[in-house]
């Protein structure tokens, strides 16, 4: 077992990921706990998002308590085009912490569902210039596809609304586009728990991104390691491949006892 | 002169440069990305970069973030 995880890699961009878990950094009371919730949850990526520098509130940065063995990852959070975006992506990649972009362009404010078209557009554009991008989207095939004609480094549908930890709600259509496009499946936003993690995976899920349910948790660095583990099982069940589900008639897995009684077997 | 910084109303004089702001909101240490009138400044052209009324000056940093 060990050697079949250390046999399978996700790399995405030019990069070898060192485990199959996202971490989101939002909704955290301080930072100070980061360092210790992202290496509970062996996150290999985190995401980040940019705003107006504070002129008070500049004593701490977020910048300092992400370890320097995870890939940073900013999102375009607060984008409502692709334009917006695309502004976000060159301002991210100025600040020198490498060329991974999160697309993420929302629209609507009462779901907050991304703008799949914008999203594209963005996607395209960043592309040509060289980043790395990350489209985050409402679970669509055809999107998916141009996204994947376009170049993106890996697909980010979601399994339920930012922040509501309502868990795989659109677990048949993620299934499709994991099935059908031949990039990584990263699914994010919505995962409320761990075992709902561990079902992304085992239904081949490439990786998961969280940040509302490990930020919400009563122990987050607890919650951040039960999310690893559980990150772990579903790519272990994947890579073995499930059992057959048979009918309600149960199928006996040990030999019949025909000792205890004159039957013939 | 006034000029807008991250949505705000200021005052500048003409000698003001973006490094004099980002040195007196302690924001030089490389942790952020000035936009002057919606164009990415690099760090290198802060010194030599002086403003004129109602620029738009946006200076921004990496926060917590998920999503939205």
């Amino acid at each position: 077992m060990i050697q079949m995880m250390n046999d399978d890699k996700l790399i995405i961009g030019k990069k070898i990921l060192k485990s199959r878990l996202l971490i989101g950094t939002g909704k955290f009371p301080n930072n100070k706990k980061m360092p210790a919730i992202i290496h509970a949850g062996d996150a290999a990526v985190v995401t980040v998002a940019l705003r107006r520098a504070n002129e008070h509130s500049q004593s701490e940065n977020i910048l300092d308590y992400i370890p320097d063995d995870v890939i940073l990852m900013p999102n375009t959070s607060g984008a409502r085009t692709a334009d917006e975006a695309i502004r976000i992506a060159h301002l991210s990649k100025a600040m020198g912490c490498g060329d991974w972009i999160k697309i993420e362009v929302i629209a609507d404010n009462r779901y907050l569902l991304p703008d799949n078209q914008e999203t594209l557009k963005a996607t395209q554009l960043l592309v040509k210039e060289g980043f790395t991008v990350l489209p985050y989207i409402s679970p669509d095939l055809m999107t998916a596809k141009h996204l994947a004609d376009a170049g993106a480094a890996a697909i980010m549908p979601l399994a339920a609304p930012i922040g509501s930890n309502r868990g795989l709600r659109t677990k048949e259509l993620l299934k499709i586009i994991i099935d059908e496009i031949d990039l990584p499946i990263i699914v994010d936003a919505g995962i409320g728990k761990p075992s709902e993690a561990a079902e992304c995976m085992e239904l081949g899920a490439a990786a998961i991104l969280t940040n509302t349910a490990v930020a919400t948790a009563n122990a987050p660095q607890q919650m951040a390691a039960a999310f690893s583990l559980a990150v772990k099982a579903g790519r272990i069940a994947f890579l073995a491949g499930m059992g057959r589900t048979s009918s309600i008639r149960a199928s006996a897995s040990s030999p019949l006892t025909g000792f205890l009684r004159k039957e013939a077997n | 002169m006034q000029i807008l910084i991250n949505g705000k109303s200021t005052s500048v004089t003409d000698k003001t440069t973006i490094l004099t702001i980002m040195q007196e909101r302690k924001l030089s240490n490389g942790r952020a990305v000035v936009e002057l009138n919606e164009m990415i400044v690099d760090k290198t052209a802060w010194s030599t970069t002086f403003f004129k009324e109602n620029d738009t000056l946006e200076i921004v940093t990496f926060m917590g973030g998920g999503s939205k």
